[in-house]
């Protein structure tokens, strides 16, 4: 219950981060927050939860942004499942792991949405916008990984 | 192995495939249009945070758009205020060359009813100190043609003609009018319709004195004062009305106030009569 409570608050979070971040950044810039928070969940929970965090996840973003639905929850749900395997395998309390692990999945996460979006004939703009995020998740997005960690160990999850 | 069993080994694939089943047909169905209403109800109850982060956020944003705008601002008021120059001097070059028009239009007719030859001009100076004794003009054509003490007169009506004046000094196309009203002015008059001459003096105000004129002679208050033609002065252009009458310091001789019958506190565009 804790576990799931935490985990509602911290989507919250993370909803009002994402608007603020689209805000204040410019696209260049913008880390992909919701991607952060399925690679904390895949390296610090378990395979499962990474999994569900991933599909819900998808389906918020959906609803939240204006794309085809489905498209997100697609490709966070691979992303949360294939990252999912990682758990248990590396050490995820190593920086340079954690570093390197948000860089390749972003790139992962990229191949896929381009993939996706060229099946489904989603926008190639938004897929020129994400050319940028592995490096953002990599330096932005390295200190809202800290933030996560740091919030699950206030509720003394990890 | 049962089903439950095998759920509770591979649960992330369980679940995995279920989420790939739900977005496939999510994105076979394409049910983005459909799902617009539902998107809007949950952008509605995300509004509460969506607010405060805005107001937050744009506050600083429009603070600093606001002096970023500064100099933009003081630029175009720059030029606005340029443009406004121009448009005024612009407006008042068309009012100017829409009244010279009118005049032009005034002067041909004066010019076909008349046996006189003119020249326009305009007022552009009077001294304040020296109000009733000289006014400066400005001869805008033909004033080559203008010389030394000749008449100038005013029309305010079409057909009424008051003498002003006579050239006094004359610089290229500037010209000082010696007024009548000046005590150096002195002008050979005559009674209208009657055989009584005299001479009108200037006296420094608007009246002027009608002086020489013979104790035998006719004249009475209300008679009009027109120019006898000598000099180089037209005949009958009238000068004022008499207003009092009364013995003059020159024995044998009476005197006359005569009272202006144009206003000389308005000169604005005078006439100069060219030699017949």
């Amino acid at each position: 219950m804790k576990k799931f409570l935490s985990i509602i608050i911290n989507i919250l979070i993370i909803i009002i981060l994402d608007i603020s971040i689209s805000r204040i950044l410019p696209y260049f810039l913008r880390p992909n927050i919701w991607l952060i928070h399925i690679i904390y969940t895949a390296l610090f929970f378990n395979h499962t939860t990474s999994t569900v965090i991933g599909f819900l996840s998808g389906i918020i973003v959906d609803f939240l942004h204006l794309n085809i639905f489905g498209m997100n929850t697609l490709t966070l749900s691979i992303t949360g499942y294939v990252i999912g395997w990682l758990n248990k395998r590396i050490n995820e309390n190593l920086l340079k792991v954690q570093i390197i692990v948000l860089f390749f999945t972003s790139v992962f996460y990229i191949f896929l949405y381009t993939i996706i979006s060229t099946i489904f004939h989603a926008s190639s703009e938004k897929i020129f916008h994400l050319l940028f995020l592995p490096f953002n998740n990599m330096i932005l997005g390295f200190f809202i990984f800290q933030f996560f960690i740091w919030y699950y160990k206030k509720w003394n999850l990890v | 192995m049962t089903l439950k069993d095998f759920i509770q080994k591979n649960r992330p694939t369980v679940i995995f495939s279920f989420s790939m089943i739900f977005s496939l047909i999510c994105l076979s169905t394409n049910i983005t249009e459909q799902l617009k209403t539902i998107r809007s109800f949950f952008v509605y109850f995300l509004y509460f945070t969506y607010k405060p982060i805005y107001e937050v956020i744009d506050y600083p944003i429009r603070i600093t758009n606001k002096f970023i705008v500064i100099p933009y601002l003081y630029e175009e008021n720059l030029k606005l205020k340029d443009l406004l120059k121009k448009k005024y001097l612009k407006n008042l070059q068309i009012e100017e060359l829409n009244q010279k028009y009118l005049r032009e239009i005034y002067l041909d007719e004066i010019l076909k009813n008349s046996k006189y030859k003119f020249i326009d001009s305009k007022v552009i100076f009077r001294d304040y100190q020296n109000w009733y004794d000289y006014c400066t003009i400005n001869i805008p054509q033909n004033y080559e043609t203008v010389k030394e003490d000749m008449p100038v007169i005013t029309n305010p009506e079409p057909d009424k003609f008051y003498l002003v004046g006579r050239i006094w000094t004359i610089e290229k196309n500037i010209a000082k009018v010696l007024l009548i009203t000046n005590p150096l002015s002195a002008v050979p008059v005559k009674i209208k319709n009657k055989n009584v001459e005299g001479v009108v003096l200037g006296s420094g105000s608007v009246d002027l004195i009608m002086d020489y004129v013979l104790e035998e002679d006719d004249i009475r208050i209300g008679d009009i004062i027109v120019t006898s033609g000598l000099n180089n002065i037209p005949e009958n252009i009238e000068v004022g009305e008499v207003t009092k009458i009364e013995r003059s310091t020159t024995p044998g001789f009476k005197k006359a106030t005569i009272k202006l019958k144009f206003n000389i506190n308005s000169l604005k565009n005078l006439l100069i009569i060219l030699s017949q």
